[in-house]
């Protein structure tokens, strides 16, 4: 049992479950991304551990993502403040990596606050092309706009649209879907998450109508070979897979080999009384235990081929 | 056709409006303008922003917006500032009005106190470098220089 015991529902479908319930004992790590679009990972990696500061590599392939000392406070230090890192949780970051979209293209992050995956979209497509971030309550739109104007994102504009009813005038390259969800993967010991909120959302089929009606809105929102990131930081398969499987039943969509440099689960062919499509073990699940940080859930997925 | 830009859209700031403020960047810091040409300026109610220029803008311009890019100039009083962001985001190719500065010095600057430089230059901005990272603004007057960094972003800072 954990002191989350309402998680024990996923005991089936979590591997070595005992660890996992270790492993949400512990606080979350404190990561870093380096923002490339104002410094150079080199030499900032060099001046913040002439000062004391550790940074220890992540583990990505380009090397920008770090753990941090949970002593520093992150947020106030100077590289803060001039934009150069931005705190960020680790399997946060591995969305954007995922989704990985090309320079010169036209993304739309559907619900983007706080702006740590919008930036760093930007970031990989180092400021050119167009990326759309639409947040609907303006009091997410503050923390948004802080974010981007802070890491130096200039080729992004700010929409407050609802994200299942964002419209449809234009195509888009690449969609981020980070969806609202219950955001059980946050349960770790140092985050402030509020238990009962998380259980009054998995009874809250009004969270799973509006992740189902998002999944179809970013869906139609993809040029023909465009390319979509669903994801969530919950471990319900309610939220997860059985949406991505309502897309699956009502667009002509198709699920996309995932590729990232973090250990993850493949996602579920079934749950209870749910069967899901073959081809739903190319999701990836993400579990504290494998990797260091909030757990979450990530579809990439583009128009099936004719 | 033309585009057609929804009414929430800052307009387009052309002409005088836009070389008048890329003169003094121009002027002050030695920021060449022609750094600014794949940039858009686009203002409001006496605000700017700088928008990366893309062929792709066209195709969004009907949508409702709240922000584009970053702010670069607000208005302050009768004055137009550069804002600490943009500076943050060009600052480096400055040549001219540029004070380095150490960690004391930043902390007594912090303090709100105003300090002695020997700069020769007129009274004005001055970019404020950190170990060569561009911090922000600071305001030269009379060989004293005094912080113009955005006091809620600084006050917790860790130097």
């Amino acid at each position: 049992m954990t002191n989350n015991s309402y998680l024990d529902i996923y005991r089936d479908i979590i591997p070595d479950y005992k660890m996992f319930c270790e492993s949400i004992k512990l606080p979350a790590p404190i990561h870093i991304r380096i923002n490339t679009l104002k410094a150079e990972p080199a030499r900032l990696k060099r001046d913040m551990e002439k000062r004391g500061i550790k940074l220890k590599p992540a583990g990505d392939k380009k090397c920008l993502f770090f753990e941090i000392n949970d002593s520093i406070s992150s947020g106030n230090l100077p590289e803060y403040f001039m934009g150069h890192i931005h705190p960020q949780a680790l399997t946060s970051c591995i969305a954007s990596s995922a989704l990985l979209p090309q320079k010169d293209s036209m993304v739309l992050d559907m619900c983007a606050s706080p702006g740590g995956k919008t930036s760093h979209l930007s970031d990989i497509m180092s400021n050119t092309g167009l990326v759309v971030a639409n947040e609907l309550y303006p009091s997410r739109r503050i923390p948004l706009a802080h974010t981007l104007s802070r890491l130096g994102v200039i080729n992004s504009i700010q929409t407050g649209y609802q994200a299942q009813e964002f419209p449809l005038k234009e195509r888009f390259d690449y969609v981020m879907a980070d969806v609202p969800c219950s955001g059980e993967g946050r349960l770790r010991s140092n985050m402030n998450q509020d238990k009962f909120r998380i259980i009054r959302s998995m009874k809250n089929n009004k969270l799973l109508e509006i992740q189902k009606k998002i999944i179809l809105r970013g869906f139609d929102l993809l040029k023909s070979n465009g390319v979509m990131l669903y994801a969530t930081c919950t471990y319900n398969p309610k939220e997860n897979e059985s949406v991505v499987q309502h897309l699956l039943n009502n667009r002509e969509a198709e699920i996309l080999p995932l590729k990232c440099d973090f250990p993850s689960e493949k996602g579920l062919s079934h749950w209870r009384e749910y069967k899901y499509d073959r081809k739903m073990e190319r999701t990836a699940r993400f579990y504290p235990h494998r990797v260091n940080s909030v757990g979450f859930f990530m579809a990439r997925i583009g128009r099936r081929k004719r | 056709m033309s585009t057609r830009w929804d009414s929430s859209w800052p307009e387009l700031a052309e002409g005088r409006d836009r070389s008048s403020l890329l003169d003094y960047i121009d002027k002050r810091f030695g920021i060449h303008k022609d750094i600014f040409d794949d940039y858009l300026l686009l203002k409001k109610k006496g605000n700017y922003w700088l928008l990366k220029s893309s062929p792709l803008i066209p195709r969004v311009t009907g949508l409702k917006v709240g922000i584009v890019g970053i702010k670069a100039f607000q208005k302050v009083g009768s004055f137009i500032k550069p804002t600490t962001r943009m500076i943050q985001f060009f600052g480096h190719w400055a040549e001219s009005a540029v004070l380095n500065i150490d960690r004391e010095f930043l902390k007594r600057l912090l303090n709100g106190e105003f300090i002695q430089t020997d700069m020769k230059i007129e009274n004005g901005y001055v970019i404020l470098s950190l170990e060569s990272n561009v911090l922000g603004l600071g305001l030269l007057i009379n060989g004293e220089v005094r912080s113009q960094l955005p006091q809620k972003d600084v006050k917790f800072l860790t130097i």
